[in-house]
């Protein structure tokens, strides 16, 4: 097992090697031509980015905000806010995905403490 | 009878009731449903009963189109047609898509879905999809999967089936014709001319070429173009070109509005439970049939949100497929291996780099043949491959160039875009869909608005559906043919096939293609009667 996890280490190292060896000519070459920055899009997404983006979002902090809805709806579990939040368009988009801002709130919450 | 026009080598006239252009779905099915009449029908044929090279040829146009795909060989230019490789999938259209809607122009058809709804479950037979219909209700407790948009008022599931293996209508369809004595079939015969006399606005015979260049006249009382989406405009056009635009291009539609259905890749769906969706991954097959679910807008969220509706089938994917990092990965190779850089570089790296677990995985699979990452298998969600309805616009259009080809005859240009209010509409109906599936708690739709740049390059697919080009409609300044699929302005001219669609639906157009001439069957030989 350990002997698996380095082959795959060295595995993975040398692939890295000779994509990034087989890439960075070209990167060179565009690297004037690439002034705009493009639309960041991460795909193993990270809690930690679900609370960045939540701060471009929103003044409240992720427990502030989540600390309000339960206060606003207290009597009715988690699963009802989300369901109302999608009913009332109370939705944010966050790494592409279309969340409710509530359960939002919960995973750049976990983000927080990364 | 079958005769090869090849074989004939003297200059002979032919004369029949109906002469029927082109012997793919449109023109097998009418000869069939013309069969039993005991009249005259021949179809002429510009391919042999197989694949050939230069019959193929035929269908190059002068230059590749730069947004639309080569039509060289996505059609099959022999009999048959494009059945001859077609997927077979198909579904009714929706009462909706023959509706005049405010917000989309050009839109509505002159006739109803209740005019076509009695001719489907013919069609529906000579597309091998059998006679049971195509109701939701009806497969899901068939096959006991539950429809979990039962209760949505946003979104619906619908049912696409398709017989196993594809119908190739002159295979399947081909044999009575054949032994049939009042039916003729001219293979590799090239319709190549038209006389219109324009006092009687008649048109009195066509002229076809064998391929030595033979030619031969054929006189009838009706003539009914069946040579598909693109052919259809472009024959029309020649025509038009002879006869000064008497031949319902007196407003210039003929060869405009060309449409497709794009498909674009620019969702996943996640499932809180993956049997939820059963429905839609079922892939059941039953007595030779495939039958499958794909969600859709509901006829009424359309008109509240001014949408056009979209076909969404699910593919179970694993995080190696679905890998962004990979198809960037190819690019950026395929570019360096021209010494180009890619459109959309610095999003490629970004896209490498942000993914480089399954990219690292990638390479180890090709390099070493073996994982390196057993997640790399896990379910990744369902892929969307979301087939839009295209808008008819004006300026998407089949015209004619000054090539010509081995014929003489001029090929055909294509321009077609992908325009942007058919991109904001689509994303608005994923929107619905997102926040849907979210009040209904079964899943979350992750919808990729970044694509926006690339949805016209490597996140586009096509369907090969041409429609649009000799469009149907209530007078010839809207269209070409009237309801009765008769072109404008002419006593004894019809047009069969989608390129007599004003819209063209979210589903594939076969079925109804087949429908139609079922129905313009039915009318032929009811106004030969009168
Ligand atoms: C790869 C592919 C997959 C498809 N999958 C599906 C699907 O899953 N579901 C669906 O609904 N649709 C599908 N389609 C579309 C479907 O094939 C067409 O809608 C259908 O074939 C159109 O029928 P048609 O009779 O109008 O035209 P065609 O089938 O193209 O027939 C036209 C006929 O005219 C002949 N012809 C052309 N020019 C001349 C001439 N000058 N003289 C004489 N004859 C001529 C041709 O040889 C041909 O036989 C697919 C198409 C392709 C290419």
């Amino acid at each position: 097992m350990k002997n698996d996890q380095q082959v795959n280490r060295m595995r993975r190292a040398l692939c890295l090697g000779s994509l990034l060896i087989s890439t960075s000519g070209a990167a060179f070459t565009s690297a004037a031509k690439q002034s705009n920055a493009l639309p960041k899009q991460a795909k193993n997404l990270d809690y930690y980015q679900f609370y960045l983006a939540w701060q471009q979002l929103s003044s409240l902090s992720p427990q502030e905000y989540i600390n309000r809805r339960q206060y606003e709806h207290s009597g009715l579990k988690s699963s009802e806010i989300v369901k109302l939040d999608f009913e009332h368009q109370n939705v944010v988009e966050i790494e592409s995905f279309i969340l409710s801002k509530y359960e939002a709130a919960f995973i750049a919450h976990i983000g927080s403490f990364t | 009878m079958i005769i090869d026009a090849n074989t004939l080598s003297d200059s002979t006239n032919h004369v029949y009731d109906y002469c029927i252009l082109g012997g793919g779905v449109a023109g097998i099915t009418l000869a069939n449903e013309l069969l039993a009449s005991g009249k005259r029908v021949c179809i002429v044929e510009g391919g042999d009963e197989t694949f050939t090279m230069e019959s193929q040829n035929l269908y190059s146009p002068a230059v590749q189109p730069t947004e639309y795909e080569d039509p060289t060989y996505d059609r099959l230019r022999f009999l048959g047609g494009s059945s001859n490789h077609w997927e077979n999938s198909t579904s009714e259209f929706r009462p909706s898509d023959f509706k005049t809607k405010d917000w989309i122009a050009h839109s509505g058809w002159p006739i109803s879905f209740d005019e076509v709804k009695p001719f489907y479950s013919r069609a529906a037979l000579y597309c091998g999809t059998g006679s049971d219909g195509y109701k939701t209700t009806h497969w899901s407790k068939h096959f006991g999967k539950s429809d979990i948009f039962e209760s949505s008022q946003k979104i619906n599931a619908n049912i696409v089936k398709a017989a196993i293996p594809p119908v190739h209508f002159f295979s399947k369809y081909g044999v009575p014709l054949k032994e049939s004595q009042n039916v003729t079939i001219f293979k590799n015969a090239n319709l190549v001319d038209l006389s219109f006399n324009a006092q009687s606005l008649t048109v009195e015979s066509i002229d076809f070429f064998n391929y030595s260049g033979v030619k031969h006249t054929v006189a009838a009382d009706t003539f009914i173009l069946c040579l598909g989406g693109i052919e259809n405009a472009r024959y029309m056009l020649i025509f038009n070109e002879k006869y000064k635009d008497a031949l319902g291009n007196k407003s210039k539609n003929v060869g405009h509005y060309f449409m497709d259905h794009p498909v674009l890749r620019a969702a996943k769906l996640y499932p809180k439970k993956k049997e939820d969706f059963a429905l839609f991954t079922m892939r059941e097959q039953i007595d030779k049939r495939f039958i499958n679910g794909f969600i859709e807008m509901n006829e009424s969220t359309l008109s509240q949100e001014e949408i056009s509706n979209i076909r969404v089938p699910l593919f179970e994917e694993s995080n190696f497929v679905i890998s962004e990092g990979i198809e960037s990965f190819h690019v950026l190779g395929s570019a360096i291996e021209q010494e180009t850089i890619p459109d959309y570089f610095g999003q490629h790296m970004i896209n490498v780099l942000g993914d480089i677990d399954m990219v690292a995985e990638a390479v180890s699979r090709k390099t070493f043949s073996s994982k390196l990452f057993d997640y790399a298998d896990d379910f990744g969600g369902y892929d969307l491959a979301i087939m839009i309805e295209q808008t008819p616009k004006y300026d998407n259009k089949v015209f004619l160039s000054d090539e010509v080809d081995k014929l003489g005859l001029k090929k055909i240009k294509i321009e077609w875009t992908l325009h942007d209010d058919d991109i904001s509409r689509m994303w608005k109906a994923l929107d619905v869909m997102a926040k849907e599936i979210g009040r209904l708690n079964v899943g979350r739709l992750k919808v990729m608005k970044e694509y926006e740049e690339r949805l016209r390059s490597e996140k586009l697919f096509f369907s090969h559906h041409h429609m649009g080009t000799t469009r149907m409609a209530d007078n010839v300044q809207s269209g070409v043919v009237d309801k009765n699929l008769k072109v404008f302005n002419t006593s004894n001219l019809y047009i069969a096939g989608s390129s007599v669609f004003p819209t063209g639906s979210h589903v594939p157009p076969t079925l109804t293609i087949t429908a139609l001439t079922i129905k313009l069957a039915e009318h032929l030989l009811t106004e030969a009667i009168v």
